[in-house]
């Protein structure tokens, strides 16, 4: 093993410059983003402005559009706008009538409610029909004329002067939105070469720092565990465990209760620290990184995240909050701008609300996220962990054990959905599952263990023909 | 038919401004219109003969003292899941540092609520960073134990504290060198801090820092997984409580011009607590609803009633009863009374529609 045994930095040096290498790279990512939802937002609010500006600009004109029209058109719209508000007007008391009715009925029998439902409705149609004959007196049809010219012209000056009004409000949003967005991109500009300077000095000196060069971890690997070790008391929980994973697959660690399978999990995400042993793992920027050198928060931001066997949600927020909870180590707001709520944060909620939403409507569940996850389906939930996941843009998902709980349709859904996602977001898909239905079905590589050993590691169909894994699972003859 | 070139029935039902129910649904519109109703009630009580008594202006002053400190236990207690009876120990630290400053110097409040907030900033951080490696009862013990320990300090002959005596004899602060306050104008002053500090809350609250808290005393597995860092969030919960707090104390001192040792103690820090616990979440309406039962019902109108001046204790008696009917009926905090006042107005509302009109087809 080609392992570099100098380390050049301490540990807190190291992490003093991954922060810093995060923080440029996060500035990076949210410029980049933030231009396109900036536009959308203006967009939706002149819009809405504009409507209620055109609405204003249609309820001055229509009554003039009426009166400029020749004699029997006039009369017509005038008599059926008039008809058309009688019975909007008599819509509820008939309902009303027809309540009370069904209500007499019951209550003094149905001599008393139809005399009573007679005497409404004739009023009713007494005072409709008066209407109608007023309306047509008024706006007789047989009547033939020419427009007023008069009102033409007042119809057209009118027209011509709130069309220019709409115009020039069209023209002064437009102003505005070119003006606000230059600004915006003007500003992403100029703080482009000195976060990308930032980032690349951080960058360069943590990957002269690193551990392994390129060649000894594999090219095409992200992920290499080496003669892990965890052991609790004298319990070898897993006990020199290797294996590679490669970029892009879908690797499904199975093996019977006990085995050591979550155990792994907990090491590579930290909640443990390892006895012995390195897990290595190719980080966003391509550099290699020992994961053993970094605390259990920081390894999100790393592109590592996880769910949970047990649905981990929050019951007080939103799922849209759940999802925002999952993109919470990539704000770069800090405690001030959260206190008084700045536009900076205000920005990076946009950014980062616009990914959740995207997500979620990448998954299906769009129409719950305003809801708390209280009494959602448990098929719903598990889709919200999995978008959760998502927010932070990970490079390596691992799943522990997505399919627990999950009928057998919701099952396929799930195979379905984990390789849609290592498909659009290149990512990389680490799973422990008991559902050999699953796992057989979706992974690329299937590793075996049994007491913290490797039994064996290959395709599905090497596994399943494998004799070592059917003694595991069913026991010696 | 003829068309009709605007024709806006379309138009309408998309681009209808709703400007009413867009400001009747701003998060902070019913705070504001409580801060105004408490300054009309003030102004009343200055320029109006007797309209508003006296007692019912003490009710809400002290009140208000205590829902400031109320909002920092809230967010404590309900979003980062951990308890403090330290809060009247710090209240009085509160007290005695401005009553020092004020004592000794000419300056002007701001700054007074500056330093305090500042050193509470500091205090904060100790107590978080000795609380760090416990939870549960064992947190409570030591909150408590710490509690105890200030009010010994404040008790033992000093001059900072005056000891038993305490300190008294406050001046009533100057705003910005120039304004000075007197006993009527001071409640503007603790109204507008108040409010300052709900507007703060309810950015706490929704922000990133709120939701982290939340996770974390959801579960800390999944805060840890998600980049929350245990650490910084629960020493920051401990943080805004004590800055929160002792600001409260800023605010007692500059109206009530004196403070003994006798007031700081946890039974202080409980009533806090409980009034949290009624209001039963975080938002500062749940805070105001619970502070309110605790510390206004007894002040404003028990005073009122014969037998309670005639034996003052049986408020407390009445204080317990209280409590435990609320408890009993709304175990998820006097907020749910809130909600279900508006679900029961909708409800009501649909049920006469549905008598009236019948049902829509």
């Amino acid at each position: 093993m080609a392992q570099k045994t100098e380390t050049l930095m301490s540990k807190a040096a190291m992490r003093r410059i991954v922060k810093k290498r995060d923080k440029a790279y996060d500035s990076l990512v949210f410029n980049e983003k933030y231009p396109g939802v900036a536009e959308a937002l203006i967009d939706q609010k002149q819009g809405k402005l504009y409507q209620q500006r055109e609405l204003k600009a249609r309820k001055k004109l229509l009554p003039l559009e009426i009166a400029a029209l020749p004699v029997p058109e006039r009369h017509q719209v005038l008599s059926e706008r008039g008809l058309a508000d009688l019975r909007k007007s008599q819509e509820l008391p008939r309902r009303a009538v027809e309540q009370t009715y069904q209500r007499k009925l019951v209550k003094s029998g149905p001599a008393e409610a139809d005399r009573y439902r007679g005497g409404a409705l004739k009023r009713l149609d007494a005072q409709a029909e008066a209407k109608a004959a007023e309306l047509a007196a008024k706006y007789s049809i047989d009547a033939a004329g020419a427009a007023d010219s008069g009102a033409v012209e007042r119809f057209s000056q009118a027209e011509k002067s709130e069309l220019a009004a709409l115009a020039a409000l069209r023209d002064a949003q437009q102003a505005e939105k070119t003006r606000r967005m230059d600004a915006i991109r003007a500003r992403i500009a100029a703080q482009k070469p000195k976060l990308e300077a930032a980032f690349n000095e951080a960058n360069i000196k943590l990957q002269a720092a690193a551990k392994l060069d390129d060649a000894a971890f594999g090219k095409d690997n992200i992920f290499s565990l080496r003669n892990l070790k965890m052991y609790f008391s004298g319990i070898k929980a897993v006990d020199d465990l290797s294996f590679d994973i490669k970029q892009g697959e879908i690797f499904g660690l199975i093996g019977p209760n006990g085995a050591g399978k979550t155990t792994v999990f907990n090491c590579v995400t930290q909640f443990y620290k390892p006895t012995a042993g390195e897990i290595f793992y190719r980080d966003r920027y391509g550099g290699i990184v020992s994961l053993t050198d970094y605390k259990t928060p920081e390894i999100v931001k790393v592109g590592i995240s996880r769910t949970f066997q047990n649905l981990e949600l929050v019951y007080w927020l939103s799922i849209l909050d759940n999802l925002l909870v999952g993109a919470h180590g990539f704000y770069r707001a800090n405690l001030a701008d959260q206190f008084l709520h700045t536009g900076r944060l205000k920005r990076e909620e946009e950014v980062f609300k616009e990914r959740a939403i995207g997500l979620l409507d990448r998954l299906g569940i769009l129409q719950y996220k305003d809801m708390p996850p209280f009494g959602l389906p448990y098929g719903v939930l598990k889709k919200v962990e999995l978008a959760r996941t998502l927010m932070s843009a990970p490079r390596m998902i691992i799943l522990d054990e997505p399919a627990a709980g999950l009928n057998d349709a919701e099952t396929e859904d799930l195979a379905a959905i984990i390789r849609s996602i290592r498909d659009d977001y290149q990512c990389t898909i680490f799973l422990v599952e008991h559902d050999m239905n699953l796992v057989m079905g979706v992974c690329d590589t299937v590793c075996t263990i049994s007491f913290g050993k490797m039994l064996a590691i290959g395709t599905p169909e090497e596994i399943q023909n494998s004799k070592v894994v059917q003694e595991a699972y069913l026991g010696s003859e | 038919m003829v068309t009709l070139k605007y024709d806006y029935t379309e138009l309408e039902k998309t681009a209808k401004p709703r400007y009413v129910s867009r400001t009747v649904r701003h998060p902070l519109f019913g705070y504001i219109v409580l801060s105004l109703v408490l300054m009309a009630m003030q102004l009343l009580f200055i320029f109006g003969d007797g309209i508003i008594p006296l007692n019912v202006i003490q009710a809400v002053m002290t009140t208000m003292i205590y829902v400031v400190a109320g909002l920092g236990v809230g967010i404590l207690l309900m979003m980062a899941g951990l308890m403090s009876f330290g809060t009247g120990a710090f209240i009085g630290l509160g007290t005695y540092m401005a009553a020092y400053v004020l004592k000794g110097m000419v300056a002007p409040y701001v700054l007074i609520l500056f330093i305090v907030a500042a050193a509470a900033v500091f205090i904060g951080v100790v107590v978080g960073f000795i609380s760090l490696r416990v939870r549960g009862m064992h947190l409570i013990i030591i909150t408590l134990a710490l509690a105890t320990v200030l009010y010994t300090l404040y008790y033992l002959p000093n001059d900072f504290t005056g000891g038993a005596l305490g300190v008294s004899g406050v001046p009533f602060p100057e705003l910005a060198m120039v304004i000075k306050t007197s006993r009527d104008t001071i409640y503007f002053v603790i109204l507008v801090v108040m409010f300052a500090l709900i507007v703060v809350t309810m950015n706490i609250i929704n922000s990133p820092m709120g939701r982290a808290m939340l996770s974390m005393s959801n579960s800390e597995s999944l805060a840890q997984a998600m980049g929350i860092n245990l650490l910084k969030y629960r020493v920051l919960a401990f943080v805004i409580a004590t800055v929160y707090s002792m600001l409260s104390g800023v605010l007692y001192i500059s109206y009530m011009q004196s403070s003994t040792y006798s007031t700081w103690t946890s039974g202080l820090a409980m009533n806090i607590l409980i009034a949290v616990i009624l209001g039963g979440t975080a938002k500062p309406a749940g805070v105001l609803i619970g502070s309110f039962v605790i510390f206004a019902v007894d002040y404003a109108f028990l005073k009122n009633i014969e037998f309670f001046t005639k034996y003052p204790q049986a408020s407390l008696f009445f204080n317990g009863i209280v409590i435990i009917l609320i408890i009993a009926k709304y175990p998820g905090g006097l907020i749910r009374l809130l909600g279900s006042i508006r679900n029961g107005a909708k409800m009501t509302a649909a049920k006469v529609r549905l008598y009236r009109y019948g049902p829509e087809n």
